[in-house]
């Protein structure tokens, strides 16, 4: 009986961990990734076809690279992180063609890009108030 | 030469001096012409030889052959007609003749064995064994090893009394609560699997539910055409969160970004002030 409720503790804090995930940012971080939707489609001129061909692409792009931003080896990160890109170029260009899969990697960048200066302005507005490693 | 000359010494050393004797030249002489005229001497004498046959003899021979095979051999009339029937009538009277006695191939076997004992003459075993091993003969018809009384009867359980010992077997049964245990481990482990896979189903639904809430808002963006409005609108923990999300190193981005060359510290700055980098991050809001 002991190991009976042994197994049931045991297999609870198992469990419990799964229940705890995060779903992944939260609603701070869905209004961004709606910007970015938006922002995607309006540059690249997405017809609702190409939309829903291509966003799937795009979550396990997004997936992939997640996982290699991890990596704490600055230069392994940025050679993975281009391996994920090259690797799902080709899915994009099925999609969007060559040159808008080219305009969607610039258009990548520009966003996030303009999401580090507008961090930067509110930082810097706040007067301070930075980060330290 | 020389072979021939050993050869004749050779026999005339054996004791065959007559061979010795007679050198390699052909004793044997015949007169000339012997060869050329044998084959019509020998037909001559044949010729000469009165072993003429009467006239006529090969023309008559076939019939007279078949007169005599026909007197001599003659058959009955009908003969052949009767044939079988008489041949199996024979058969009958000779099998009725050699009747069996009653039973007499159920007590074969046994007769033939009494015949066998009857006839056999009996062997001396005791006799011929002494021959052939005094040693063994020597032990007679006498069984050599024994055993105590009745000790075959006890044999089994005093073995195992002495093995085992006195207590008996000890009978181990599965408890109640053994029982359940295995079915509540069934369970769980039951339980545990369907809970592994309603997880990823909850954590499928739930990442499909998030995009199509995103899908959303992002269509509801793009409807009041306001991204810039939205972009606007963001705050610090909207982004920091956004970029968490994806993994990136916040501080790592913004050093990045900030950075331009022009703008960093000369050498000369870091000969006037030590603290000429930090004073420059500072400036920058990248550290206190």
């Amino acid at each position: 009986m002991k190991n009976f409720i042994l197994a049931i503790v045991f297999l609870l804090g198992v469990s419990s961990p799964t229940f705890a995930q995060p779903g992944g940012g939260g609603q701070n971080s869905e209004k961004v990734e709606a910007l970015y939707v938006a922002y995607m489609t309006k540059q690249l001129s997405l017809t609702e076809d190409e939309a829903q061909r291509f966003w799937p692409i795009h979550t396990q792009y997004d997936k992939d690279l997640k996982e290699v931003e991890r990596n704490d080896n600055e230069l392994e990160r940025q050679q993975n992180a281009l391996n994920v890109k090259k690797k799902y170029q080709d899915r994009f260009i099925k999609v969007l063609g060559a040159d808008r899969t080219n305009q969607f990697f610039k258009t990548d960048a520009e966003f996030r890009k303009r999401m580090i200066e507008r961090l930067k302005a509110l930082k810097e507005k706040r007067g301070g108030g930075p980060r330290r490693n | 030469m020389e072979n021939n000359n050993n050869i004749q010494q050779e026999q005339e050393e054996i004791g065959s001096p007559v061979f010795g004797i007679i050198d390699n030249s052909n004793v044997f002489t015949v007169p000339e012409g012997y060869f050329d005229e044998l084959p019509v001497a020998i037909l001559g004498k044949v010729l000469e030889q009165d072993n003429e046959l009467p006239e006529g003899y090969f023309d008559e021979l076939p019939l007279k052959v078949l007169g005599k095979t026909q007197n001599e051999a003659e058959v009955p009339e009908g003969y052949f007609e009767t044939l079988p029937i008489e041949v199996l009538g024979k058969i009958n009277t000779l099998s009725q003749e050699q009747t069996l006695p009653a039973g007499y191939f159920e007590n074969l076997s046994a007769t033939v064995m009494q015949r066998i004992k009857a006839e056999t003459t009996e062997v001396d075993v005791h006799a011929e064994m002494k021959q052939l091993s005094p040693a063994i003969a020597a032990i007679g018809n006498e069984h050599p090893f024994t055993v105590p009384a009745n000790y075959f009867d006890n044999n089994i359980e005093a073995i195992t009394k002495k093995v085992i010992g006195k207590q008996p077997a000890v009978i181990v049964q599965m408890g109640t609560a053994r029982k359940v245990l295995r079915y509540a481990v069934a369970a769980v482990v039951t339980g545990f699997m369907g809970l592994g896979i309603y997880t990823i189903a909850f954590d499928n639904t739930q990442q499909v539910s998030s995009n199509s809430a995103v899908m959303a808002k992002a269509d509801n963006i793009l409807k009041t055409n306001s991204i810039d409005d939205v972009f606007n609108s963001l705050t610090e923990a909207d982004i920091t969160d956004y970029m968490t999300s994806k993994g990136s190193n916040i501080n790592a981005a913004l050093v990045a970004s900030t950075i331009n060359d022009a703008d960093l510290p000369t050498a000369e700055d870091y000969m006037f002030d030590e603290e000429a980098l930090n004073d420059f991050l500072k400036g920058k809001n990248i550290i206190n």
